[in-house]
């Protein structure tokens, strides 16, 4: 790359990481007379900066990265150095997450178009672009903390867009406290890398983990990976990402979905150099509990947002564990197809919603329009949407020549790798995993059977409201993210993951043609057992294995602690305000006793002395009476009384 | 000792010349008459007159500085650095009456007011100079009967009134201080009390005789000074007189009391051998006048009246200041004496400008005037608070110059009388807060009941001289040294 090229890149890729920002600052200024005209304007910026950033990835795609460095601040003395990074990683992350959000800004239109909060709305979602391209662009932990923090409030900002709602304001509040616990294990391992390194340029980190204590690098990587959890929705920290459904679909589809919770997963990527092997057998344990504990909420939960939700959990389980097997490069393809057909999950799920809601507007009826119960036999009247969730799910469900399939085999196939190693764990991830894929499988049918298959139950309503076609634009982005499914994203071969995206990230393993057979028989024989399985209504259902962990965090965690605080409440009542009420009344009553000795005896005596004082005056003053008789009496007799004193003394 | 014809005029011819400041006083009062019978009918002519006969006597006095002491005319007088000093005040309170009479304006029988008050200041230089009882009777004479004439100078009913109660009170204790004298002659055998010997006949003598004829003696001095128990006159002479008569009153006859006292005090005690302790008398009296002339003080409605028990109560304080009966003491009472004129002045000065504007002198007349004549108010506290002896103002100094002597008076000798001398003096400075004060009250605190007052003109005669006084009174407290350094230097001889 020339250094004409590297100029260019720069100005595009900072061009298309400002532009979502220029978006929200003009739409704060914007007049409100011209609030039709919000999404167009936003959805403008955000397809130069798409442009942008598209030029970018083709221009710094398998060439040497470029490294932007700018004096942050300088403290002490010290110079605080701000590092950006373009590379195959972030041109790649650039352009899904500028693609995904600009198909959002579009589907949002339609869907938010009555909303009174719009301008707000278009202008968080400019700003939560912004930051979530500052952590991708990000080559210092420090800058990459920055930008995560204001992800999270952005995704807070987000989940309570419908401020009315209790339950959206109960949501935000929990994502954010979830990603605050996460945070603080953050915090606390980059306090301890800058002790350690004294930078948290990525690079600089990178040269100098091989002088450094295993020992001590597994502690701060896992207590970087605690950040990780909080974002990507790792067990114990999973439980906000269900509940963040309270927030428009849109949303969901981009920050639940596509990229605010796939930041956990590039960070890992980032900072993969840190993770020593008894770290990464943490994270891939935490990420089969995840994927496990995902898939079995999916199959029991009703609600179709809450569906897609736990899939995403477990999906991000999934990647992690990917991660564990020692390269990242699978857990990220995965995270790039998963960005892509999961946002069509989830606004064609947005699509049904919509569709429904007009239905129940028209007919003055009401139903729950997001619960699968209510569903069913809907292919008739969303044909283009059937089709496109179809894809998806197919994708999702790991069903060959789709995006899915590809980047499942390679995960499955490192993990696989690992096991070959002579890692005896890795038999058992890898066993997971593919209970996992199986289970992926068995909910993706449930939710699309439900839905779109068998007798419609609202059929009646549906005929009575007589809805119109949908309009373009939400079709549109669902049909691009349905096309974007297939295998030919990823690469040539539908069989092989290892094409031009995976190649590309930093330590690819060669395919392997056993996985490809056996995860293809295996979902085969996971639709199978699904079909018969909901078709004759079973008794056994995996559902009851599923664990509600916000119940147990209430058992274990919140009764105790509110047990608690009542005590320290009573306590703070019963001694702290009684001992300070009686310091009080102590205090009131010596004030009062001083008050009365003031009057009694100060003020006594004082007044008493005037008194006296007065009382002399006038007899001495009686004196002078005006007869100068008297006056000579007295100043004889006075005289006489002087010398008869001092004689008889 | 017999002396020859030519030499004694001889003596007379060399004592007069030292005469020169009491010399230039008599033509002031020689060329006021003579103006007068050219039917002068100016008041300014004669003030003119006044006021240059007694600069120049105040400035002789300044250029004659006799720092060894001169006896004159036989022992009758004799020119000292103690006698000195007080002649320059009483020129320097006499010059001050004369530029507040003028400043007030047309006066009845400019001539005789004139001539009386040169001749009351005449008398007390001779009375500060005095040796012998013949000169002490004398000049308080020539002061009294001066007084008393000038008393009545309103020429009302109560004028007059006052002006003869004076008098009748002043010839009674003129009458018992002669009796003492003639007792005191006849014990020591002569007038001379600073001859020695009167105190080698009086240090023979045992018998209370001396103690009765010095008590006796005392009357007088008492009587001049308005001190306890001859201070009964001062409250209706000062409520009928004029206002500037009554700041000479309070100042200079006072102060020529006060030092005179002193004189025959350090005699009759007879320089510490006396069988009888007059220090123990003189700390009583200064107790007395102290408490009863501030107790007293306190129901007055009239500032006049009030300021009449004032000055009772610093008579009491300028005897305090004597009583140490020590040299830096009698320094200290010069201070005070300075001091005591410069701010009681000032009060009477600043008085005199409420007088003339308002007509009155009552204190709750004065409600609320701050408003229209703020200058004259602002001044008359800060003199008030200087009577109190508060800082920052030469007061205080001279307060705790008095205090202080007396303490080391104390711990000197250990005499309790000082100690409860002490202690009345500074808590009736406490208790002087309530009066003087109230007259700051009044003009501050307390709303105008009464019309709307007259708008008083600030920039007058009167509230300048007040001005230059009340500063001095500042001057004095940041930098005693400008007076102490120069009494420093004075000798005291008896």
């Amino acid at each position: 790359m020339t250094a004409d090229d590297t100029f260019w890149v720069t100005r595009l890729a900072l061009a298309a990481w400002m532009l979502p920002v220029v978006s929200c600052v003009a739409l704060l200024f914007i007049p409100s007379g011209l609030k039709k005209r919000v999404p167009l304007v936003s959805s403008s910026l955000l397809f130069l900066a798409f442009i942008s950033s598209a030029f970018v990835f083709v221009s710094v795609w398998n060439n040497p990265s470029v490294v932007i460095t700018w004096n942050w601040f300088t403290f002490n003395g010290m110079e605080n150095n701000g590092q950006l990074r373009i590379d195959n990683l972030s041109a790649l992350m650039l352009v899904v997450v500028n693609f995904i959000s600009l198909l959002v800004h579009l589907f949002s239109s339609a869907y938010l178009h009555n909303d009174a909060g719009l301008k707000r709305y278009y202008a968080i979602l400019g700003f939560f672009t912004f930051a979530m391209l500052g952590i991708v662009l990000s080559d210092n932990l420090f800058v990459t903390f920055f930008f995560w923090e204001l992800v999270g409030f952005s995704s807070y900002l987000l989940i309570g867009h419908w401020r009315e709602k209790p339950e959206a304001g109960a949501a935000a509040t929990k994502a954010f406290l979830f990603n605050r616990i996460g945070d603080a294990g953050f915090l606390i391992g980059i306090g301890l890398l800058w002790a350690q390194f004294n930078s948290l340029h990525f690079e600089t980190i990178a040269k100098a983990t091989a002088a450094t204590d295993p020992a001590l690098l597994t502690w701060i990587s896992l207590l970087l990976f605690c950040g990780v959890m909080g974002k990507s929705a790792q067990f114990p920290l999973s439980t906000w990402l269900p509940d963040a459904m309270e927030g428009p679909t849109p949303v969901s589809a981009l920050i639940h979905a596509a990229t605010m919770v796939a930041a956990g997963v590039f960070l890992m990527a980032r900072i993969y150099f840190l993770f020593t092997p008894t770290a990464l057998v943490v994270v891939s344990t935490i990420g089969s509990i995840t994927a496990l504990w995902g898939a079995f909420g999916a199959l029991k939960a009703l609600d179709i947002k809450k569906i897609l939700a736990y899939s995403t959990v477990s999906q991000l389980g999934f990647m992690i564990l990917g991660m564990g097997s020692g390269s990242f490069s699978g857990s990220i393809l995965h995270l790039f197809t998963h960005a892509f057909f999961k946002a069509c999950l989830f606004l064609s799920a947005g699509t049904i919603i919509h569709y429904l809601h007009g239905v129940q507007h028209k007919t003055h009826t009401h139903f729950d329009v997001q619960d699968i119960r209510n569903m069913g036999g809907l292919r008739q009247h969303l044909p283009y949407t059937f089709f496109a969730f179809l894809i998806a799910g197919a994708s999702l469900s790991g069903v060959p020549l789709l995006s899915g399939f590809v980047s499942k085999e390679a995960i499955l196939t490192q993990l696989y790798y690992t096991t070959q190693n002579g890692n005896t764990l890795g038999w058992l991830f890898l066993c997971i995993a593919f209970i996992v894929s199986f289970l992926t499988v068995y909910y993706t049918f449930r939710m699309t059977y439900f839905i779109f298959f068998g007798h419609c139950r609202i059929a009646d309503v549906i005929q009575e409201a007589k809805a119109e076609r949908l309009p373009l634009i939400l079709t549109l982005p669902v049909s691009i993210l349905a096309a974007c499914s297939v295998w030919l994203i990823v690469s040539w071969n539908p069989s092989d993951f290892s094409g031009w995206i995976y190649n590309g990230l930093g330590n690819p393993v060669p395919h392997h043609l056993i996985i490809t057979v056996i995860s293809s028989i295996w979902v085969v024989l996971a639709f199978i057992f699904a079909y018969f399985n909901l078709r004759n209504k079973p008794r056994w259902s995996p559902i009851r294995f599923f664990p509600d962990l916000d119940v147990f965090y209430t058992v274990t965690l919140l009764k105790p602690l509110l047990q608690l605080s009542r005590y320290t409440l009573s306590f703070d009542k019963k001694w702290i305000d009684g001992s300070i009420h009686f310091a009080a009344y102590a205090q009131v009553t010596i004030a009062k006793a001083v008050m009365l000795f003031d009057r009694v005896l100060i003020d006594g005596a004082v007044n008493g002395i005037a008194r006296l004082a007065g009382g002399i005056g006038s007899i001495t003053r009686s004196l002078a009476n005006g007869k100068i008789q008297s006056y000579i009496l007295w100043a004889t007799a006075s005289l006489v009384i002087f010398i008869l004193w001092i004689l008889l003394s | 000792m017999q002396l020859s014809l030519t030499d004694q005029l001889q003596w007379i011819a060399d004592s007069t010349s030292i005469l020169v400041p009491e010399l230039i006083l008599v033509a002031g009062i020689l060329s006021v008459i003579l103006l007068n019978i050219f039917r002068v009918v100016h008041f300014r002519i004669y003030g003119a007159v006044a006021i240059a006969s007694v600069t120049l006597s105040g400035l002789s006095v300044l250029l004659h500085w006799h720092t060894d002491p001169v006896s004159l005319f036989n022992h009758l007088l004799r020119a000292d650095d103690f006698s000195s000093a007080y002649k320059l005040l009483f020129a320097l309170g006499t010059l001050l009456t004369f530029l507040l009479s003028l400043s007030s304006g047309t006066s009845n029988k400019p001539a005789e007011y004139c001539s009386l008050l040169l001749t009351a200041t005449l008398g007390a230089n001779l009375l500060v100079m005095s040796t012998s009882f013949i000169m002490v009777i004398l000049s308080l004479e020539l002061i009294s009967i001066s007084t008393y004439v000038l008393a009545g100078f309103h020429f009302t009913k109560p004028g007059a009134e006052g002006s003869l109660k004076y008098f009748l009170f002043g010839s009674a204790a003129t009458a018992i201080m002669i009796y003492g004298i003639s007792l005191l002659f006849g014990l020591s055998g002569t007038l001379n009390f600073t001859s020695s010997e009167f105190v080698s006949h009086l240090i023979a003598q045992h018998s209370s005789l001396v103690m009765l004829s010095g008590f006796f003696i005392l009357a007088g001095f008492l009587f001049k000074a308005s001190a306890v128990p001859f201070h009964l006159w001062a409250p209706d002479v000062y409520e009928a007189a004029p206002l500037p008569v009554v700041a000479f009153l309070s100042v200079v006859p006072k102060l020529a009391g006060v030092a005179a006292l002193l004189k025959f005090t350090l005699a009759i005690n007879l320089f510490g051998q006396s069988f009888f302790d007059w220090q123990t008398v003189i700390a009583a009296v200064a107790i007395l006048s102290i408490v009863v002339g501030n107790l007293s003080a306190l129901a007055q409605k009239e500032a006049k009246r009030m300021m009449a028990y004032s000055s009772i109560a610093q008579a009491g304080f300028l005897m305090a200041a004597m009583a140490p009966l020590s040299l830096q003491s009698m320094q200290f009472m010069i201070f005070y004496s300075a001091v005591f004129l410069i701010m009681n002045f000032a009060v009477f000065t600043l008085l005199q400008q409420f007088e003339t504007t308002y007509k009155t002198t009552s204190i709750h007349a004065l409600a609320g005037l701050a408003k229209t004549a703020l200058i004259p108010s602002v001044l008359l506290t800060m003199a008030l608070i200087a009577l109190t002896g508060l800082p920052p103002t030469a007061g205080f100094t001279a307060k705790l110059f008095v205090f202080s002597s007396i303490w080391e008076a104390f711990t000197g000798t250990g005499k309790s009388i000082l100690l409860w001398l002490l202690l009345i003096g500074l808590l009736n400075t406490v208790i002087s807060l309530f009066f003087y004060l109230k007259i700051p009250f009044y003009l501050f605190i307390r709303a105008n009941t009464l019309t709307e007052p007259a708008s008083a003109k600030s920039f007058t005669f009167t509230n300048l001289l007040g001005l230059v006084l009340v500063i001095a009174l500042f001057v004095f407290f940041f930098y005693p040294a400008l007076l102490m350094g120069w009494l420093n230097r004075i000798n005291f001889v008896l």
